[in-house]
């Protein structure tokens, strides 16, 4: 295998052959992915997803081209059990844009696109059905035999008839062909003449409904249009495919695949009620089903095999290759951090690596100490602060220091003699270590802070990258339920391990350093490279960056509130249209994700929406990758975010949003002043209360 | 994202896009060990190694590959079918201009620049690869004319095949132009003895001043021309050069030229040639070589009496 090629190379699923579909395609176990879109229930369904959540491998793997290669042996049986016929059809491949302008009114092009568009579907259909019957001389001898029939689908029907199944293909093709041609030279000759020979829906449902009546070996088979990208289609397009939705004969039904934006009407023809959900269709979040798995072995296993199946495709690992033994074998292919010890491994790399070796954030503590900001720390001598310190500082283990400092700043911030409390931390931690019921508190805030801690250590020693993206649990977690998140972060991780020439998915592990650059690039490519491009995209990322530059502030902050911050919750019924907007285009991004159960608010009845950071970008800000507390977005800090705020507005109210985080003020001298400036507001007679 | 990463980043692309996978990490980490702060600190000096690196245009085998097609096409092959046509009253009959650009074609001998172990000669193999010519239309300089003794004794030169109209040479690289005066000027001579022969020089990349000097009165005149020229803007230490347009903010172009000028001067022992052979101040590679003309911190290799190791390799000439 040539080293430079790299498995992972192709991400999107309209780019595998037919065979990689197959080979590729993995599904949970259980209730799988073909279960959701379920191929032979006549409701059709809309499967909606964000970039990457696999709309189109899941579209593609019904499709007939990928169905056949399943034949074991050619047989059909195996087509005859699955029950359906998929007819899949890309939208952008319809060029739709080719359908206005140059001259001709609207009234013209809907007609003609809607005619187009059954013809293209149609033909996949007429030439599936022809290849099936090179299949089996029964369906041949029997579609030759309705050939004659067709021709009464056609309002125009074609003068020589039909004498078998290849001249309707032949007779579908020409006029396909009649159209392509007067549209694509409109714009020369202005004008646009076209013969609509069928009314809508008349081949789409006419042939299957014939095919199914007459052609014994297909007739409880199910046809299933499936049309993709979706989104990239008008909105007058889509009414049409809304009006067959409505108006679906049996045995035909739709799935269609389209981006979490990209449904852009249910409204359809002929009728003033629109499609619903539930009724005439049912919508399927893709990404959101799977991510609800994510937290689950299922989603490990389903991750692992597909990462299994890509080194065993692309010659990394012997073909011949138990799939199971690689999937087991897979995580130990990466290096990982330990937990041993209070993370001593870790540890001693910070301080191995740092320029010095005395911890920066004890300096920090004395010059806080030192500032004498408020009442507890004004009347602190010298040697009480250096007591202070001695009694935090635990040398053997550098991560109990951080969590020492922590709880003293907590205890500062709730006005505790300090002195006192940093004995009493001194003593707690000891417990702790000795394992005493005395450390209760240590070990609960340990358990919960402890990779927070571990990431200002980082920090601290200004070292980055840091190595809490390593590990194939990680990486899994970071893709949050889009397959295509785990393939560019193994494309990258294979790339750089490559580049740094260590011969990835071979013998030794690939180190976590390589594997940060992985992660960090593929951090990058999704925030800058991935996104839709569009007018929005820079006001978008902007409250993006806002918010995980927020998030970061609350991570790194002297006494964070909330554990992990990735999540936050928000009353959105509150907010400026504008901010709902930028919310919500983050959202069809895959920026954030909306978590489905909100968070009461402690001051109303109300439940705030509550969503979180897409993990993926969580390397470019060291934000953590899972998700335990959810800070709340005052109304003021969420316009600040998704408004239309300045930068510099932003910053004031994100200072004042974190005040009450950072030592050695905690915003109290803010609200102290604050309050002082109300009382002097209300006693002043002066200036413009003088007569 | 730090300096050294995003420099880090730029050095893969180029590696795994546009240098043929030449490089890894580790050689270039190896490469890097070189500058060990004799001018500034480690870290100033090898971030400013790796911004030169990732400067550098490699020509790997595609691309040499496409210049030599173009050698043949454009600068051989044209200016002989548009003479042929000027000289027909234009005609566009494709088989009469056809039929008589064979026949100048048999009339031609192409030829390298050098001893036929260098790296101009050694292109010809793939320049009649590309362009699927007759191995017989290829001849050594030493066959150009052959030396016979005459009944007086006398000795005389002769051309070695008469129907020879035009000796063609074909060259990778010309930088200052010193080799071919020293290496040519004397056949160059011989050649304008013989009635009707005409000497030509076709090279993929030139510098400008090459150019000139080979366009000089004894060498070629018009008859010198190049694929790809270098001009001064090539020159990475020049006031127009390209490769300081646009420069991250933490580097410098004076650190960079006091770095590798003097790091260059240790390894070639020469104040002329520290920046590339007669201040040549190229960043440029080819896969089968990296010429003289280029920084010498990127090829020098003299693996006896010196520890340095080249990210693009030389392959240094013997006298």
């Amino acid at each position: 295998m040539d080293a430079n090629l790299n498995p992972f190379d192709v991400i999107r699923a309209a780019d595998y052959s037919d065979a990689q579909i197959n080979d590729y395609w993995v599904d949970f176990e259980g209730e799988g992915l073909l279960s959701l879109i379920e191929p032979l229930a006549k409701t059709s369904k809309h499967i909606l997803g964000g970039k990457g959540s696999g709309k189109t491998h899941l579209m593609r793997y019904c499709s007939y081209p990928a169905q056949k290669l399943r034949f074991v042996d050619g047989s059909l049986d195996d087509l005859f059990q699955q029950g359906y016929i998929g007819v899949f059809l890309r939208a952008n491949i319809l060029d739709t844009g080719r359908f206005s302008g140059k001259g001709q009114g609207d009234e013209k092009w809907g007609p003609l696109f809607n005619f187009y568009f059954e013809l293209r579907l149609v033909e996949h259909l007429v030439h599936i059905l022809a290849d099936l019957a090179s299949l089996s001389s029964e369906i041949a001898q029997a579609l030759d035999g309705i050939s004659s029939e067709v021709v009464e689908l056609f309002d125009i029907p074609p003068a020589e008839g039909f004498a078998d199944w290849n001249s309707v293909l032949h007779h579908v093709v020409a006029i396909r062909k009649r159209v392509d041609h007067a549209v694509n030279n409109c714009v020369f000759t202005r004008n646009l003449s076209v013969n609509i020979s069928i009314s809508p829906g008349a081949l789409l449902f006419g042939l299957p409904k014939l095919v199914s009546v007459r052609v014994a070996e297909l007739r409880n088979m199910r046809f299933i249009y499936l049309l993709d990208e979706v989104e990239n289609l008008s909105i007058g397009q889509q009414r049409f495919i809304n009006t067959l939705i409505r108006h679906r004969q049996d045995p035909c039904t739709f799935r269609l695949g389209a981006r979490l934006y990209g449904i852009k009407t249910h409204a359809n023809y002929g009728s003033d009620e629109e499609n619903k959900d539930g009724s005439e269709f049912r919508a399927l979040y893709l990404d959101q089903l799977i991510r609800a798995r994510s937290r689950t072995d299922e989603y490990k296993r389903f991750s692992k095999e597909l990462c299994a199946k890509r080194l065993i495709d692309g010659g990394v690992i012997d073909r011949s290759s138990d799939l199971k033994k690689v999937i087991d074998r897979l995580p130990d292919f990466f290096s990982t951090f330990s937990s041993e010890n209070f993370y001593e491994t870790q540890i001693n790399g910070i301080f191995n690596s740092a320029s010095s070796n005395e911890p920066a954030y004890f300096k920090k503590l004395m010059e806080q100490l030192a500032g004498r900001t408020d009442q507890q720390t004004a009347s602190l001598t010298s040697n009480e602060m250096a007591q202070i310190v001695l009694d935090l500082r635990v040398s053997i283990a550098p991560l109990l220091e951080k969590l020492n400092i922590f709880m003293f700043y907590q205890d500062w911030f709730r006005g505790k003699p300090l002195v006192f409390s940093a004995k009493e931390i001194r003593k707690g931690c000891a417990a702790f270590i000795a394992n005493e019921p005395a450390g209760h508190r240590h070990k609960r805030l340990y358990g919960h802070f402890s990779l927070d801690l571990l990431a200002q250590m980082y920090r601290d020693f200004k070292l980055s990258p840091t190595p809490m993206y390593s590990g194939f649990d990680a990486f899994v977690k970071m893709s949050a339920g889009v397959p295509r998140n785990l393939l560019v972060i193994l494309r990258n991780v294979y790339k750089w391990s490559s580049f740094n020439g260590e011969r990835p998915f071979y013998d030794r592990q690939i180190p976590i350093s390589t594997q940060c650059e992985a992660v960090s690039q593929s951090a990058g490519f999704f925030f800058d490279e991935d996104a839709r491009p569009g007018i929005d995209v820079p006001s978008t990322q902007n409250a993006v960056e806002r918010l995980a530059e927020y998030l970061r502030e609350v991570r790194f902050s002297s006494k964070p509130v909330e554990v992990s911050p990735l999540a936050f919750s928000v009353n959105v019924s509150d907010l400026t249209e504008k901010a709902k907007q930028t919310l919500r285009l983050a959202e069809n991004w895959s920026y954030i994700f909306k978590i489905v159960k909100g968070r009461p608010n402690a001051n109303s009845q109300h439940i705030d929406d509550k969503y979180q950071l897409n993990p993926m970008l969580s390397p470019k800000w060291d934000l953590p990758v899972s998700v335990r507390g959810d800070v709340r977005l005052s109304k003021a800090l969420a316009e600040a975010i998704f408004g239309d705020v300045s930068n510099d507005t932003f910053k004031l109210v994100l200072q004042e949003a974190t005040a009450s985080l950072k030592a050695p003020g905690f915003g109290k001298k803010k609200a102290d002043q604050r309050s002082t400036g109300q009382q002097k507001l209300a006693l002043d007679f002066g200036g413009q209360d003088e007569i | 994202m730090e300096l050294d990463d995003r420099l880090k980043r730029k050095i893969e692309v180029l590696a795994s896009q546009a240098w043929d996978n030449r490089l890894k990490w580790p050689d270039v980490q190896e490469w890097l060990q070189n500058f060990t702060g004799e001018y500034y600190s480690v870290e100033v000096e090898r971030s400013h190694a790796i911004f030169l690196l990732s400067q550098v245009m490699f020509f790997g085998q595609d691309l040499l590959r496409e210049m030599l097609k173009s050698v043949y096409e454009n600068l051989y092959r044209h200016p002989i079918i548009t003479k042929i046509r000027q000289d027909n009253n234009n005609t566009l009959d494709e088989d009469f201009i056809e039929a008589r650009f064979v026949e100048e074609l048999a009339a031609t001998r192409f030829l390298g620049v050098g001893n036929p172990s260098e790296s101009g000669p050694h292109l010809l193999y793939y320049f009649r690869q590309v362009n699927d010519l007759p191995k017989d239309l290829f001849i050594d300089s030493g066959d150009i004319y052959t030396i016979v003794r005459q009944p007086d004794d006398s000795i005389e030169v002769v051309q070695a095949e008469a129907t020879v109209k035009r000796y063609v040479f074909i060259d990778d690289l010309l930088g200052s132009g010193s080799q071919i005066s020293s290496y040519l000027t004397e056949k160059l001579n011989e050649i304008s003895q013989f009635s009707g022969a005409e000497s030509y020089y076709y090279s993929l990349f030139a510098t400008t001043k090459g150019l000139e000097a080979a366009r000089g009165a004894t060498l070629f005149g018009a008859h010198a021309s190049c694929v790809y020229e270098l001009d001064e803007s090539f020159r990475c230490f020049s006031e127009r050069s390209r490769t300081f347009a646009s420069i991250p903010r933490e580097l410098s172009f004076d650190i960079a030229k006091a770095m590798a000028s003097g790091y260059g001067n240790k390894l070639v022992n020469s104040d002329r040639d520290a920046l590339g052979y007669k201040d040549g101040q190229l960043l440029i590679s080819f896969l089968h070589n990296t010429p003289n003309n280029s920084l010498p911190i990127l090829w020098f290799d003299v693996p006896k009496s010196a520890s340095w190791k080249p990210v693009f390799k030389r392959f240094d000439k013997k006298y």
